[in-house]
C-alpha cells in the first residue's frame, strides 16, 4: 500500500548519495570539533598548558575559527541538501501536497539526521581524542604525558557547537520551507546566480584592498605604538578590507573574460567560464569559504616552525650546562658536580665560573593611559641587573665586546631585538647596592651569548674600569655565580642532568626561590607607592613543578632538558595547532570535492549538450579541469597569500629584522605549504575522477 | 469555469521593473482545450504560473469555477492545486526515485486515498495513454514521451477541473508530441477535461478548440477552431507570421 511516509522512504533510498553527503558534512564537522574541544579542555592538556599567554589565546582563536570553518562547511552541506530537496518538495506542493505535511517529513528526516550525526560525531570524537593522546605521547616521549583525562568543560564545548549547528540547520530548514514561490521551490537547483560584468580595475582594487587589510590591521597598532598611542582594540576591524578584497578579487577572476590580447584563448576558455559565471555566487561564496579555511590551515601549520625556532636556539648554544646561583648561598659547587657526573657516568669536557655583579639600574615604567597614550615614568633605581667586566667576557666568549668607558653592551639572545616595553637603552644609571656610588653610562650596542641569558634579568657587560669602580666594596650577597660546563655526550647526560636538577631544587635556598617576576627594588617601590606587591611569593622547588621552566628566576639551563622541556611546553601548542589546522584541511577537502561534485551534477545536462554538438571526451575533460583548477588552485593561492603576508609582517615587525630563525621558520613554513598543495593536488585528482564519474566520462 | 479578469504582473530586475502581463482578460469553459502562443517574453508561461498560484500576481482576478484563487489560504490551495488543477511541465517534473506507476499515483496518495480505488484509476490512465507496460520502469528508463505521458496521466488522476500543460511538447520529437497532445484529447474526450496549454509548437495548438495568442503582456487575438485542423494550423502561422514581422519559422 502507498502512502506518503512510504514515498518518502523509498525517494530517500533513491537519493542516498545526497544524505550520505549530508550526514558526512554533519557527523565529521562534530567529530572534528568535538575531538578537539575535549583534548583542548581535558585535564591532561590544561596541566601542561601555560596559564595565561598569547600561546592560549592563539590556539582558541584558532580554534573559534575552526569551528566557524566547520559551521560554514555544515551550512554548505545543508544548502546543498536543501537545494536537492527542493525539486522533490516542488513537485509535491504542485501536485497538492499540504506543507505542513512536506514541512513535518523534511523536519523529521533533518532532526533526525542532526541527532544521529551529533551522537555518533560525539562518540567518534571522544575514541578519536584517545588516538591522537597515544600520538603525543609518542611524539612527546620525554614529556612523561598521563594517560588521557576527560573533562565536561570538553563535551560541552563540543555540546555548545552542536547546538548552535543544529539551530543553524533548522533555521535553514525553516526559511527553507517558507518560501512560497513555486516556481522557485521547482526549479532552485538550477537558479542561475550569474555576476554582473565587472572591469579589471575592480580586479586591482581588490587586491589592493586584501593586502591593506593585513597592512592597516597588522602595521597600524604598530606604528601607533611607535608612536606612544594604543590602537583601540575596533581596529582589529580593519581585516575586513582584506575580506572585501578577497570578495573582489574572486569576483574578478570567475566573471572577467574578455576576449581581450588573446581571442584563442578566449574561445577556448568560454565554455568553462561562461558555466563557472553562471554559478558565480556560489561559486564565490564557496571559494572565499574555502580561502579563509585554507588559510586558517596554513596558519596553524606556520605556527609549528615559528615555535620550533625557539628550541633551535637552545640547540645551537656553545654551553650545555648553564647554572645562574647566588654567590651567598651554598647550593652547589664544582666538586659537588664532577660526584654526580662520576655517578651517571657523564664526563665534563670543559668547566667554568664566573662572577656577575647584582647592580641596581635606571629604568622606565610604561604602561597605556585609559585614553590610550603611553605613560613613562623613568626611575633612577628601578631594578636589580648583573654586571660583568669586558674582559670576563671576553675570557668566556673569546669575544672583546670593545667598550668604551661610560658605556655598556646589553647581552641578548642572537639575534634578538629591543623591545617596547623594556628597551635596551632605558639604562642610565647604575648605582651599587653597597655604598650607593653612581655611575653613568650609555646604550653602545648589544653582545650576544646565549649562556649567559636569565628567566627575568638582564646582564650587561661594562668596560672592566667602569666595572672595577662600580663594584667596589660589593659583597658576596651581590654576586652571582655562573656555571657554566660541557659535557662529551650531551645527549647520553639525560639521567645526569635530572639528578643535578634535583639537587639544585634541594639545595636553593629561600632567596632563590622566587619567580622571575621578582625583584627587591621594584618591591620596594610598590611599598613606597603603597600598592600591593604580588611577586614576592616562593616557588614549590620540585621535580614534578612544570611552572618552574618558566617562572623560576634562577632556572638552569641544561640543554638536554631545556630544549625537552622547552619542546615539552610548546610541543602540545604545537601539537594543538596541528590538529586545528588537520581539521581546516580536512574541512577545505570535502567542501572542494562536494563543489566538484556539484559542479558535475549541475551541469551534466551542459556537458552532454556539448557533447550531442561534437564535442569529444577530451574536450568535455578539459572544462572541467578549467573549473576544479579553479576551486581547488584559487583559494590555495588567496589562502597562501594572506597567511605568508601576515607571517612576513609578524616576524618582520616584531624584532624589526629576519634573524636566521626568522628565515628558518619561513623556510619550514613554505615546506609546510607544498606539502599542504601537494595533498590538495591528490585530493584534486580524486575529484576531477568523481566528477568525471557524475558526468559519465573516462 | 476559469476567468481572468485585469491580470497585471510585473517583475523587478535590479531598478528595472518589467511589465509582463498587462491587462488580461479571458475565459475558460468546461471541457474546452485552450492553447495560449506568442513569442518569446510575450508572458504566456507568466499568465500560466499566475493561473496555478505558482508564482504571485500584481492586480487582478482569476476565479477557478467562481473561486478567487488569490485569496485562499496556503493549505485550501495545496488543496485546490491537488483536486481542481493538473500540471503538466516541459521537463516532466517526475519524481526519479519513484517508478511511472508510483509517479502517476502521488495526486491520491496525498489525498490519503484508499490503495484499491489509486491502483484502479492509475491503471485505467496508463492503459488509456499506452504506458501500461512500463509502469514498474524509473523516469530514468523511459523515453521522453512516455515521460510526458506520465505526467499526464499523473494530471489527470484526481480528475481535476483543469489541466494546465506548460510546453509540454517542447521537450519533444514529433512523434511523441503526437502521442502526447493525443492523450490531451483522450482526456477531452473520455474525462472532459478541460485544458489550458501554453505552447510555442502550432502543430500542437492545431489541435486547440481556442488558441490565444499574446503579444507583448496582452492578448493579441484568439483564433478559434471551426473547420479542419489543417486550414486552423495555416491560419495559426499566419497570425504568428505577423506577430513576428514576416518571420515565423513554426513548422510542423
Amino acid at each position: 500500500m502507498m502512502t506518503m511516509n512510504k514515498i518518502f522512504h523509498k525517494l530517500r533510498s533513491y537519493n542516498k548519495r545526497n544524505y550520505v553527503l549530508f550526514i558526512f558534512c554533519i557527523t565529521l564537522s562534530v567529530m572534528l570539533i568535538s575531538s578537539y574541544a575535549i583534548m583542548l579542555y581535558s585535564t591532561s592538556i590544561q596541566n601542561e598548558l601555560p596559564e595565561g599567554g598569547d600561546s592560549r589565546k592563539m590556539i582558541e582563536m584558532i580554534f573559534v575559527m575552526a569551528m566557524i570553518g566547520c559551521l560554514l562547511f555544515m551550512i554548505y552541506g545543508t544548502g546543498i541538501f536543501l537545494r536537492y530537496k527542493s525539486n522533490e518538495i516542488g513537485v509535491f506542493m504542485a501536485l497538492g501536497a499540504h506543507k505542513r505535511q512536506l514541512k513535518k517529513a523534511l523536519y523529521t528526516d533533518i532532526l533526525v539526521i542532526l541527532m544521529g550525526c551529533v551522537i555518533t560525531g560525539l562518540i567518534l570524537g571522544s575514541i578519536l581524542v584517545l588516538f591522537v593522546w597515544q600520538i603525543y605521547r609518542q611524539l612527546l616521549k620525554h614529556s612523561d604525558l598521563g594517560s588521557f583525562t576527560y573533562a565536561v568543560k570538553g563535551y560541552g564545548i563540543g555540546l555548545l557547537f552542536c547546538a548552535i549547528s543544529v539551530f543553524c540547520i533548522i533555521v535553514m530548514a525553516m526559511v527553507f520551507m517558507k518560501r512560497s514561490n513555486l516556481m522557485d521551490i521547482l526549479y532552485a537547483q538550477r537558479k542561475s546566480e550569474s555576476l554582473k560584468l565587472i572591469k579589471q580595475k575592480y580586479g586591482i582594487s581588490g587586491i589592493i584592498l586584501l593586502f591593506a587589510g593585513i597592512v592597516i590591521g597588522y602595521g597600524g597598532p604598530y606604528v601607533a605604538v611607535n608612536r606612544g598611542f594604543r590602537m583601540p582594540g575596533i581596529w582589529s576591524i580593519t581585516y575586513l578590507l582584506s575580506l572585501a578584497g578577497i570578495y573582489m578579487f574572486l569576483v574578478y577572476v570567475i566573471s572577467h573574460h574578455e576576449r581581450g590580447r588573446n581571442p584563442q584563448k578566449y574561445y577556448r576558455n568560454i565554455i568553462p567560464y561562461s558555466m563557472m559565471k553562471f554559478q558565480g555566487k556560489q561559486t564565490i561564496r564557496n571559494m572565499i569559504i574555502l580561502s579563509l579555511i585554507i588559510g586558517c590551515a596554513l596558519f596553524a601549520g606556520f605556527f609549528i616552525p615559528m615555535t620550533y625556532a625557539g628550541v633551535r636556539v637552545i640547540n645551537a648554544s656553545p654551553c650545555d650546562y648553564a647554572i645562574p646561583c647566588r654567590m651567598d648561598a651554598d647550593m652547589i659547587g664544582q666538586e659537588e658536580i664532577y660526584q654526580i657526573a662520576d655517578s651517571c657516568h657523564v664526563e665534563i669536557t670543559q668547566y667554568g665560573e664566573f662572577v656577575f655583579a647584582e647592580l641596581i639600574g635606571s629604568g622606565v615604567e610604561r604602561d597605556w593611559n585609559d585614553d590610550g597614550s603611553l605613560y613613562e615614568k623613568e626611575y633612577k633605581q628601578y631594578k636589580y641587573f648583573e654586571f660583568i667586566s669586558a674582559s670576563d667576557y671576553e675570557a668566556v666568549t673569546g669575544e672583546n665586546p670593545e667598550i668604551a668607558e661610560g658605556t655598556y653592551r646589553i647581552i641578548i639572545r642572537p639575534e634578538a631585538q629591543s623591545g617596547f616595553w623594556y628597551r635596551y637603552e632605558d639604562l642610565r644609571i647604575i648605582t651599587n647596592p653597597v655604598n650607593n656610588q653612581e655611575l653613568k653610562v650609555a646604550y653602545a650596542g648589544t653582545a650576544e651569548y646565549l649562556p649567559f641569558i636569565r628567566n627575568g634579568t638582564n646582564r650587561y657587560v661594562l668596560n672592566d674600569r667602569d666595572y672595577a669602580a662600580i663594584t667596589a666594596g660589593i659583597t658576596e650577597n651581590r654576586q652571582i655565580k655562573q656555571i657554566l660546563f660541557n659535557v662529551a655526550d650531551v645527549d647520553g647526560s639525560y639521567d645526569f642532568a635530572e639528578t643535578l636538577y634535583e639537587k639544585l631544587l634541594e639545595g636553593a635556598p629561600a632567596n632563590m626561590r622566587v619567580a622571575n617576576t621578582y625583584d627587591e627594588i621594584q618591591e620596594r617601590i610598590y611599598a613606597e607607592e603603597g600598592k600591593t606587591y604580588h611577586y614576592g611569593y616562593q616557588l614549590v622547588m620540585s621535580p614534578d613543578n612544570v611552572e618552574l621552566y618558566n617562572m623560576w628566576k634562577y632556572y638552569p639551563t641544561f640543554k638536554v632538558i631545556y630544549a625537552s622541556a622547552l619542546l615539552k611546553d610548546y610541543g602540545i601548542i604545537m601539537l594543538l595547532f596541528l590538529y586545528v589546522s588537520v581539521i581546516c584541511l580536512a574541512a577545505a577537502c570535502i567542501i572542494s570535492y562536494s563543489r566538484s561534485l556539484t559542479i558535475g551534477l549541475n551541469n551534466k545536462q551542459l556537458f552532454n549538450d556539448l557533447t550531442r554538438l561534437g564535442a569529444n571526451n577530451k574536450y568535455v575533460s578539459k572544462c572541467i579541469k578549467s573549473q576544479l583548477k579553479k576551486i581547488f588552485v584559487i583559494p590555495a593561492a588567496v589562502g597562501s597569500v594572506i597567511i605568508f603576508a601576515y607571517e612576513i609582517l609578524i616576524l618582520a615587525v616584531n624584532d624589526r629584522k629576519f634573524s636566521s630563525s626568522d628565515r628558518w621558520a619561513l623556510m619550514v613554513s613554505l615546506m609546510i605549504a607544498s606539502a599542504v598543495y601537494i595533498f590538495l593536488y591528490l585530493i584534486y585528482r580524486i575529484s576531477l575522477k568523481a566528477t568525471k564519474g557524475v558526468i559519465g566520462i573516462k | 469555469m476559469l476567468e481572468v479578469k485585469g491580470l497585471y504582473k510585473s517583475y523587478t530586475v535590479g531598478k528595472m521593473k518589467y511589465e509582463v502581463l498587462k491587462d488580461v482578460n479571458f475565459k475558460v469553459n468546461k471541457g474546452e482545450f485552450v492553447a495560449v502562443m506568442g513569442s518569446s517574453g510575450s508572458g504566456k508561461t507568466t499568465l500560466l504560473n499566475c493561473i496555478s498560484c505558482f508564482i504571485p500576481y500584481d492586480k487582478g482576478e482569476i476565479l477557478l469555477d467562481g473561486k478567487f484563487l488569490a485569496a485562499l489560504e496556503e493549505e485550501k490551495m495545496a488543496e485546490v492545486r491537488n483536486e481542481s488543477m493538473g500540471f503538466v511541465f516541459q521537463d516532466f517534473m517526475l519524481l526519479d526515485g519513484l517508478t511511472v506507476f508510483e509517479n502517476v499515483c502521488i495526486p491520491k496518495v496525498i489525498r490519503n486515498e484508499p490503495y484499491k480505488d489509486m491502483e484502479k484509476k492509475a491503471g485505467k490512465l496508463l492503459a488509456m495513454f499506452g504506458i501500461e507496460s512500463i509502469g514498474n520502469k524509473y523516469p530514468v528508463e523511459i523515453s521522453g514521451g512516455q515521460k510526458q505521458r506520465t505526467a499526464v496521466a499523473r494530471a489527470l488522476m484526481n480528475d481535476p477541473l483543469l489541466i494546465l500543460a506548460d510546453e509540454p511538447t517542447g521537450n519533444l520529437d514529433s512523434r511523441s508530441s503526437e502521442a502526447v497532445i493525443q492523450a490531451f484529447l483522450d482526456a477531452q474526450k473520455k474525462l472532459m477535461a478541460t485544458t489550458f496549454m501554453v505552447t510555442h509548437d502550432s502543430f500542437a495548438a492545431s489541435y486547440c478548440d481556442r488558441v490565444i495568442v499574446m503579444k507583448d503582456g496582452n492578448i493579441h487575438k484568439e483564433l478559434i477552431k471551426s473547420g479542419k485542423r489543417r486550414a486552423f494550423m495555416d491560419e495559426l502561422l499566419l497570425v504568428l507570421r505577423d506577430l513576428n514581422g514576416g518571420d515565423n519559422d513554426d513548422n510542423e
